[in-house]
């Protein structure tokens, strides 16, 4: 069903009363987040869908124009609870553009192992989530409980388990010592042994594979052409991480996008087991290289200008525009976070495919939804 | 199913991964940021803290020389803590909840 | 318009109007670019709506302007996709879109009462505490711009710093030397007994500027252009120059009226040379004066106000201070040798006599200026000068500098001891009631009672009389005066006259140099209002300015407090010559290093 015909289509499905109308969320057991679809089946076929965003309002957007800029950086790693640590960097970097400030190599090589290991934090959970989506219980609990293990180094580091809060403008303020960093090492193959007892599953088990392969097909014609990004996108034969763009440290590690020609749920999932091993793969290398230095290189003007600035989170690509004036407010800070560029193929995996394949193949975008709204929450004055 | 024996073995003659909590605390690891603390004498009311807490929680009382900290909206980042220059705010490490009920709390010289 | 930074350089700005947008995203689709996302930005009146591609690697963006209420044309005939990006940004702007393939109602963000624009400000995090004064800054009266002198100090800009003092005070030169520093009390490392001496930075300033001008204090500034109003200054002191200073640069004309001689006011009359040479104060006042256009007619006292409002004046400013000793209230006032301290300095000061004092001079009274009249009489040649104050040591009104000054030179005091009865004769015979100190009255202070029985007989040559004094103002002015003598102004400074404005000692009772600027620079404001104008600029802080924070406060704190360069005590009661220096140039730096920059924004 091509997107461009959906106006048809949809004044065809309110025409068409023989259809049943299926809500799937807000709340459902398999979602992280809350979303509300809402599915036009005729028996068991979906012909139609119809998205319904909003339920996750907070006043973001509009808050990072009163608050001052450095304040920003905790509001930002709060948009989402899963990929903060990226969205701290982004901002910062941001900002780091507006004034002109260099960051010292040894803070990037930092910021990258936090966010590597913010990666393999928010791949873990998805996978359990994806396991437990398919059906497989136990195996969910026990990819959680691998998580601990990252989540346990989060606090050794910063002290928090979730929101490191390591970033400021100019480099990062915390540092590691070499206690710390063999623990990162030790842990980092504790991780991979475990990853490798339970990955056979994924890619053997006959259940799995039955559930995934062939469900959700979007062709590499589609992906472009709907702009989706991440592994979505990845898993279409396309070759797109931001990552490559050489921010960070990333010009100097030494990695190669994961792809999967698959175009359906399984490559999705398998691209992203994948890049679990990539991440632990380049936390170890970039602990080997880690250059001495400062850690700080404080700006010396206020934000002025318009600036762009793109990371790849583990949900795709998520793109920061801000501009500023010279004052200590920015007078506008834009985020588009990555699940929304992928609904649309979201909407046009679905159709076509029964009810009981709903769960898995919403769950293989790895919807993060709050991320996706935070827009202005309008409260009437009484 | 044979795959994961080794998992079910372990699982099911080890002891459990979680902790009877409250009977038994869990570990505290060192550096965790928990509760902050004001000690009034050092305090020359700058008003530092205030202008830098991201969620305003932090509240000077310039002519009486008071603090009032609000545990509720503290988000617990601890910048207030590294950027007091007479280093008059101290972190406690601790993970229980600062208070019983929703209310501030207030500092003053005694 | 802005050109955005991104990481392979800088994007390109493309501006193209309502009607061309879809043909250029047309032109976007065949390059292959892909679509990211819509960003608005309310500007006031109009919205302008950014549209995101990714060409390559690279990211271009396209610009369009649209009159709020006006429908821009959607791209969604051409990118299906942005269907999402557009509805999002129609619910948050309010932009209609014409030629939307999916239209979810303005329904697809829910809010508490929707649907509705969400242009409103939210309800979330407060907005941060405007940039501060500074302590300093807020302690003086005239508000002068203090941390920002000291940074110019710092960084070697003496001249800088000049005009950032003239903004608010225009005498930098003779306030870095007579001013009673109100801002260090309030500096915060009073607290540590180390407070910035701002004084001496303030003179070091000017001393430095006068060299680097070439030996002068008149600087090349433009005035406004002329408004053609006359506006009349009676009265040439400190207040009086300051508000023909502020109304010359206004660009009105300036006739400045003084009785005396020469121009300087209480600050000729009642400063002694030691503290401020005459011809420094005369020269940076006629510098200010000459950079006004200010016409200065001295020996021309001003004795009908209506007939001088008659001749053409637009509005007048009366600023004739105080002059009139207060009375001792005690026997045997009028006997000859007894005079009070304006008669004895302005005869020392104004008319440069040596009056013959006798071997011992008692001086009644605990302010400054019976300091200055007990220094003057020590450098006049009198033996034995001794100051006899009714309370105690800590409850002297007079600076500390002053009283730790007059100790230094050999001036003994005696407290607790109120004069009671002049006996007339070669010597003088006082008597003194010795008093305790009981309970507080309503300033503070102690109240003193008698000592029943306890009396004090001491032999005097010359007797001054320095317990304070007040304004007389001519009943010919016209204008109301209250009860104290002082002319009834206002907040605005106007008095009961149409145009006529009054400030420093004549409406406020005697008080300091600082706070007659202070007067006089509001005065000048509403003269200026009321005469058509603007008026001058509030000090407000600078929220573009970035001025970095001071992290290193336990380095600093090591640092110690610059000791102000004085002559040796027993030789400089010999002269009338200034017994404070300048700073050096080191001396200086460090000391404006040690600031802890309270007013930052970074």
């Amino acid at each position: 069903m091509r997107l461009v015909d959906v106006g048809d289509v949809i004044g065809m499905s309110k025409k068409n009363s023989n259809l049943t109308v299926i809500p799937f969320g807000p709340q459902h057991p398999v979602l992280p987040e809350p979303i509300q679809l809402q599915f036009y089946v005729d028996e068991e076929t979906i012909v139609d869908v119809l998205p319904n965003l909003g339920y996750v309002h907070r006043g973001i957007e509009r808050a990072m124009e009163l608050n001052d800029y450095r304040r920003n950086i905790y509001l930002c790693e709060r948009i989402c609870g899963i990929c903060n640590f990226m969205h701290g960097m982004a901002y910062s970097e941001l900002i780091e553009k507006l004034t002109g400030t260099q960051v010292p190599v040894r803070a990037q090589y930092l910021r990258t192992i936090w966010a590597e290991l913010a990666r393999l934090q928010s791949h873990l959970l998805w996978l359990g989530l994806f396991a437990e989506a398919i059906g497989f219980e136990s195996l969910f609990m026990k990819i959680w409980r691998d998580r601990e293990i990252v989540l346990e180094l989060n606090e050794a580091t910063a002290g928090h388990r979730i929101h490191l809060s390591t970033n400021v403008i100019g480099g990062v303020n915390m540092d590691m010592d070499r206690k710390l960093l063999s623990r990162y090492l030790s842990d980092m193959n504790k991780l991979k042994k475990e990853i490798n007892d339970w990955s056979p599953v994924f890619y053997k088990d006959r259940a799995f594979r039955a559930k995934t392969i062939g469900k959700g097909i979007l062709p590499k014609k589609d992906a472009i052409h709907l702009g989706a990004v991440g592994p979505t996108v990845r898993g279409s034969c396309v070759p797109q991480d931001m990552r490559t763009l050489g921010y960070e440290a990333y010009g100097e590690l030494d990695f190669q996008p994961i792809t999967y020609d698959g175009e359906d749920t399984y490559a999705r999932a398998l691209v992203r087991l994948d890049e679990t091993h990539q991440s632990i793969d380049l936390i170890k290398q970039a602990i080997s290289q880690l250059p001495e230095g400062d850690l700080v290189n404080k700006n010396d003007k206020f934000p002025e200008g318009a600036a762009i600035n793109r990371v790849e989170q583990p949900r795709g690509e998520c793109f920061y525009y801000g501009v500023g004036n010279g004052t200590i407010h920015l007078e506008r800070c834009r985020v588009r976070t990555p699940t929304l560029p992928n609904i649309p193929p979201l909407l046009q995996m679905l159709v076509g495919h029964e009810v009981s394949d709903i769960p898995a193949i919403v769950h293989s975008i790895d919807p993060c939804m709050s991320c996706t709204e935070r827009i202005t929450y309008v409260k009437e004055a009484e | 199913m044979p795959s994961f024996l080794g998992n079910i073995m372990e699982n099911l003659f080890g002891k459990p991964a979680t902790i009877n909590y409250p009977v038994e605390k869990p570990p505290i690891v060192e550096g965790v940021r928990g509760e902050i603390h004001f000690d009034m004498r050092k305090c020359d009311q700058c008003q530092d803290c205030e202008r830098l807490c991201p969620s305003a929680a932090i509240s000077v009382d310039v002519e009486n020389k008071q603090i009032t900290w609000d545990p509720f909206k503290c988000i617990y980042c601890h910048l207030c803590v590294r950027s007091c220059l007479h280093k008059a705010i101290s972190a406690k490490e601790n993970l229980s909840a600062p208070d019983y009920k929703q209310g501030i709390k207030t500092f003053k010289t005694e | 318009m802005v050109i955005a930074i991104t990481e392979t350089g800088v994007s390109e700005e493309i501006q193209v109007t309502n009607g061309e947008l879809v043909a250029k995203a047309k032109e976007m689709k065949n390059k292959g670019a892909r679509y990211i996302t819509v960003t608005a930005r309310d500007l006031g009146d109009t919205l302008e709506v950014i549209h995101h591609f990714e060409v390559q690697d690279s990211v271009e963006n396209i610009y369009t302007k649209v009159r709020k209420g006006e429908k821009v044309h959607s791209i969604t005939s051409v990118y299906p996709v942005a269907f999402i990006a557009e509805n999002e940004a129609r619910d948050f702007f309010g932009i209609e879109f014409e030629g939307l393939n999916l239209d979810l109602g303005g329904k697809m963000l829910k809010t508490a009462t929707s649907p509705s624009t969400l242009l409103k400000p939210a309800v979330g995090p407060q907005p941060p505490i405007m940039r501060k004064l500074g302590p300093c800054r807020e302690e003086c009266p005239a508000m002068v711009n203090i941390p920002k002198y000291i940074r110019q100090v710092e960084s070697g800009d003496p001249e800088g710093a000049y005009n950032t003092i003239i903004e608010q005070a225009p005498i930098p030169g003779i306030l870095g030397r007579v001013c009673f520093a109100p801002c260090q009390q309030g500096c915060r490392q009073e607290l540590e007994i180390k407070p910035i001496q701002i004084r001496a930075l303030k003179r070091y300033a000017a001393d430095e500027f006068w060299k680097l001008n070439g030996g002068t204090y008149v600087r090349d500034v433009e005035r406004k252009p002329s408004t053609g109003k006359h506006v009349a200054v009676i009265g040439g002191g400190p207040a009086g120059v300051s508000a023909a200073y502020y109304l010359g640069m206004l660009g009105h004309k300036v006739t400045l009226f003084e009785k005396e001689e020469s121009i300087g006011g209480a600050m000729l009359w009642g400063i002694p040379k030691y503290r401020l040479p005459k011809d420094t104060m005369e020269e940076e006042l006629m510098a200010r004066l000459i950079e006004a256009g200010v016409k200065v007619k001295t020996k021309t006292p001003v004795d009908d106000l209506l007939a001088l409002m008659d001749k053409g004046y637009d509005a007048a400013f009366i600023a004739i201070g105080s002059e009139k000793s207060n009375s001792m209230r005690c026997e045997g006032e009028d006997n000859v040798g007894v005079i009070n301290f304006v008669e004895f300095l302005t005869a020392v000061n104004v008319r440069n006599e040596t009056p013959e004092l006798g071997d011992s001079v008692a001086v009644i009274g605990g302010g400054n200026s019976a300091m200055d009249a007990a220094r003057t009489a020590k450098r006049l040649g009198a033996d034995e000068v001794t100051v006899y104050y009714r309370r105690t040591e800590e409850e002297m009104p007079a600076s500390l500098h002053e009283i730790h000054g007059a100790m230094m030179e050999g001036i003994n005091f005696d407290f607790l001891s109120t004069q009671m009865r002049i006996k007339a004769g070669k010597p003088l015979r006082i008597e003194f009631q010795c008093m305790i100190p009981g309970e507080p009255d309503k300033s503070g202070r102690r109240r003193p009672l008698p000592m029943d029985g306890r009396m004090m007989s001491i032999e005097a040559d010359t007797i001054i009389s320095a317990i304070g004094y007040h304004s007389m103002v001519p009943e010919s002015y016209g204008v109301e005066v209250n009860r104290w003598g002082n002319i009834e102004i206002d907040e605005n400074y106007r008095t009961s006259l149409e145009g006529v404005y009054a400030g420093g000692d004549v409406a406020f009772g005697p008080t300091s140099v600082i706070a007659a600027i202070r007067d006089a620079r509001e005065a000048a404001s509403a003269i200026d209002k009321y005469l058509g104008g603007e008026g001058l600029p509030e000090p407000l802080p600078d929220t573009k300015e970035f001025v970095p924070r001071q992290t290193n406060l336990d380095e600093l704190k090591e640092l110690p407090q610059v000791e102000i360069p004085e002559l040796d005590p027993i030789e400089r009661v010999k002269s009338f010559v200034e017994f404070e220096q300048t700073l050096e140039k080191c001396q200086a730096k460090c000391e404006a290093g040690r600031c802890w920059r309270c007013d930052w924004n970074e």
